[in-house]
């Protein structure tokens, strides 16, 4: 064998080997969207979340008054949630996404979702937000900061999140008890 | 019985197949119905169920918490007939099932549902749906849920429980119908009964009993009745015909014997060479006397049967019936004086016209005074009167005789029936004066009435007869067709003469009589017709052109067709020369012009017909 036709050879194989390799491991998918990314998945969280939340009254200034989600901390989350926002409603609202920086502009946001970019500034962000009426989600599975009323978690390989009760009282919004039941974890004590 | 039974069991068996057929078709359309209704109500019931654990783990699928969805479904656990319950995700994959093991590979949506449009499908024994789940109108998940149904056993159940309420109901109509069809099926019966009974015995006198109030058996069992009713009449009729028969055969040959002693008698003294002259003279009028009476009987007899069997003939002509009744009257004045009765005629003088035999119309008014003569006793009264109304003409013979009891007077119209046997001595007597006499005006198309108030006190016999209408001689001047214009017998003629006007008046005069006419105006055309139509008559003018009249006579009585028939001249010229020369070309008759219609009329109507083609009179005898 020639060295040309040896090294057509090897190419091929490679080539073909890579090949096998990638049909193989590409999962089988059913119908429907290719697998979402993390941060696709967390801004899907962050619009489906207003759903079950109850805002007290006052926190909109009519029934089409848009919801509003601050993001902070995370890029690809901002500009997922921006794209997913777009032309949606929630309870017949439709979702106004703002990125937000400290200190936070009144009138407050109704969801802020603070990223794990975000992480030295979390405490500001929850305590600025306290004792008014904003879903406060926090990313930090290991270490939720006290305060927030969801933090996003991870279980199982998916995407979960957990629930303070307290700190939704504290902030005046009420968690459906439907949200709560798929709640990885819920704290109702103050600890 | 037989046929009864069969009737009962043919009703039975009608009303039993309706009533079955009836009872199936419901049972089968609600067992339609209810197995339709069945799996709607599955399906609602399913989908509802589906709905409801949609919503329970919508938030679930939300948010990735299968458990959570897990438990959901476990929640259907206590549903009865749940198979499978699963959950699939936004992506088609399975999400949450329930019961976690069942053997079942959970495939992805099942492939009979595609994602868009999920549905619900039925198996032999489940029911299988789908269900979507949506949060703010995006569809999230499917639900998916497996029950048993038991519909083939409801049904089964439902269908059973029908067969035994349609074989009850079968049964109980067999009941029912067997009471009600007695109703109508009892009266049948009994009629049928009394069927046999009369045919068996003979019994015309039986009736069916009413006992329906349907309309037809009703009607059926009146008519049977009256059926019999008329048999009964028919047969006590046909019992008393026979009777009567049996007198008038008796009574017949009576009567025919009377004569034959006197006769023999009268032949034996003939017989005898030494009887004197005044002796035989004597037999010969006995001989002849009773010849005459016999005959007479026998006239009568035969007159009446051939009315009865519609064989008599009547000539149609109009007759003077005041002169007939006179005639009549005139013949029984002798016999009036010699039983010292008083014989009166009121009859008008003026002529009085119908239309008859006058023969048979004299028959009848002499048969009505004999009677009259016979029934009255020495000393009494008869009177005969005509009298005439607008349409009708009346002839009363009334008498102070014996008359006639109420009860008897239509019976002595009657054939054989004499309302006095003790005066039946004398002439015709069988009763079949009046039965004749009946007929005879029946046949006139008139009528003969009765009256007397009983015995002793007399009777009035009237006969009616429809009057001819303007036949009174003064009467004739329209040139209508009425029944006295019309001659008795239709001709057949030629009229030829090139006077077109004359001959055309001729043509309207003698058509309006009912003959047959043809006109020309040529004499050798006359010859040609003549020989060709070969009519009865022939009226031929002298100066005609083409063939004098003379002429065409020679030919004509020259060819074998033209020897017979009845050639009339008419002419301008009346001499006596004109009329000899007529008469030796051949013509039977010469009329001078302007004619006499009358003269023209009797001329032809009077002579007998002499040729083979025509109509013929009807025969006597």
């Amino acid at each position: 064998m020639t060295p040309r036709s040896q090294l057509i050879k090897a190419t091929l194989r490679a080539v073909l080997e890579s090949l096998f390799l990638l049909l193989v491991c590409i999962p089988a998918q059913g119908q429907g969207a290719p697998t979402a990314s993390e941060s696709q998945v967390k801004a899907a969280y962050l619009h489906k979340f207003p759903g079950f939340v109850d805002w007290p009254p006052g926190s909109f200034l009519s029934d089409s008054s848009p919801i509003v989600i601050g993001v902070t901390g995370s890029d690809s989350v901002y500009q997922d949630l921006t794209r997913l926002a777009e032309g949606r409603l929630v309870q017949g609202r439709p979702l106004e996404v703002r990125w937000v920086v400290l200190p936070l502009s009144r009138p407050l946001v109704h969801v802020l979702y603070i990223g794990r970019d975000a992480r030295a500034n979390a405490g500001a962000f929850i305590s600025q937000t306290a004792g008014h009426p904003v879903l406060t989600v926090t990313d930090y599975p290991l270490a939720p900061p006290d305060g927030a009323v969801l933090n996003l978690l991870e279980m199982d390989g998916r995407i979960r999140f957990e629930a303070s009760l307290p700190a939704a009282s504290a902030n005046g919004i009420k968690l459906s008890a439907r949200l709560l039941n798929v709640a990885a974890r819920v704290k109702d004590k103050v600890p | 019985m037989t046929s009864a039974r069969s009737l009962r069991a043919q009703l039975m068996r009608a009303s039993m197949t309706t009533t079955g057929v009836a009872l199936l078709v419901s049972a089968v359309a609600m067992l339609t119905y209810e197995y339709f209704s069945f799996r709607g109500e599955r399906e609602l019931d399913l989908r509802a169920q589906a709905e409801m654990v949609a919503k329970a783990v919508e938030p679930a699928l939300l948010f990735q918490d299968p458990k959570s969805a897990d438990l959901q479904l476990e929640s259907l656990r206590e549903k009865q007939g749940l198979l499978l319950a699963e959950v699939f995700d936004s992506r088609g994959a399975p999400f949450a099932k329930y019961p976690p093991d069942t053997g079942r590979i959970s495939r992805k949506v099942p492939p009979l549902y595609s994602w868009d449009a999920p549905g619900s499908r039925y198996t032999g024994s489940t029911l299988e749906l789908a269900y979507g789940v949506e949060h703010e109108g995006e569809r999230v998940g499917m639900v998916y849920l497996v029950v048993e149904h038991d519909i083939t056993g409801r049904i089964i159940n439902y269908a059973t429980i029908l067969i035994a309420v349609v074989v009850g109901g079968l049964a109980l109509a067999w009941l029912v119908f067997g009471r009600l069809q007695r109703v109508v099926i009892d009266p049948l019966l009994t009629v049928t009964e009394v069927a046999l009974q009369v045919m068996d015995q003979r019994d015309w006198s039986l009736r069916a009993p009413l006992t329906s109030s349907s309309r037809e058996v009703e009607v059926l069992v009146n008519s049977f009745n009256r059926m019999l009713a008329e048999v009964q009449i028919a047969q006590s009729s046909l019992l008393g015909a026979d009777r009567k028969k049996d007198v008038f055969l008796a009574t017949l040959a009576h009567e025919l014997r009377n004569p034959l002693a006197p006769m023999t008698m009268a032949v034996h003294i003939l017989q005898r060479a030494n009887a004197p002259p005044a002796v035989r003279q004597k037999s010969v009028e006995i001989l002849s006397r009773q010849l005459k009476q016999a005959t007479r009987l026998i006239d009568d007899l035969l007159d009446v049967s051939r009315i009865a069997t519609g064989k008599l003939s009547l000539r149609s002509e109009p007759v003077d019936l005041a002169n007939v009744v006179r005639l009549a009257a005139e013949l029984f004045e002798p016999i009036a004086r010699d039983r010292n009765l008083s014989l009166k005629s009121l009859l008008p003088s003026e002529p009085c016209m119908v239309s008859g035999d006058s023969a048979r119309l004299q028959q009848i008014f002499t048969n009505l005074l004999a009677n009259a003569c016979r029934y009255t006793p020495e000393g009494g009264r008869i009177e005969v009167s005509l009298t005439h109304e607008m349409n009708w003409v009346r002839v009363s013979v009334s008498d102070t005789g014996i008359g006639i009891d109420p009860s008897m007077q239509e019976a002595v119209f009657e054939l054989f029936e004499q309302a006095d046997k003790r005066l039946e001595r004398g002439n015709s007597g069988l009763g079949l004066g009046l039965t004749l006499a009946r007929q005879l005006v029946r046949l006139h198309r008139g009528a003969i009435t009765l009256e007397s108030e009983g015995e002793g006190r007399g009777a009035m016999f009237t006969v009616s007869l429809p009057r001819l209408a303007g036949s009174d001689r003064e009467a004739q001047v329209t040139q209508e067709a009425t029944r006295a214009d019309r001659a008795a017998v239709p001709l057949s003629l030629v009229v030829a003469d090139d006077n077109v006007d004359f001959a055309l008046t001729l043509h309207g005069l003698l058509t309006a009589r009912g003959h047959d006419v043809e006109v020309v105006h040529d004499g050798l055309v006359a010859l040609q017709t003549i020989l060709s139509k070969a009519p009865n008559v022939a009226i031929l003018d002298i100066g005609m052109p083409g063939l004098n009249g003379y002429e065409v006579a020679r030919r004509v009585r020259q060819s074998v067709a033209g020897r017979q028939l009845l050639l009339v001249a008419v002419s301008g010229w009346g001499q006596l020369t004109d009329k000899q020369r007529a008469e030796e070309a051949g013509f039977d008759h010469h009329l001078t012009k302007p004619i006499e219609i009358d003269q023209l009329v009797r001329l032809l109507e009077d002579q007998p017909l002499r040729h083979s083609n025509s109509v013929q009179s009807p025969n006597h005898q």
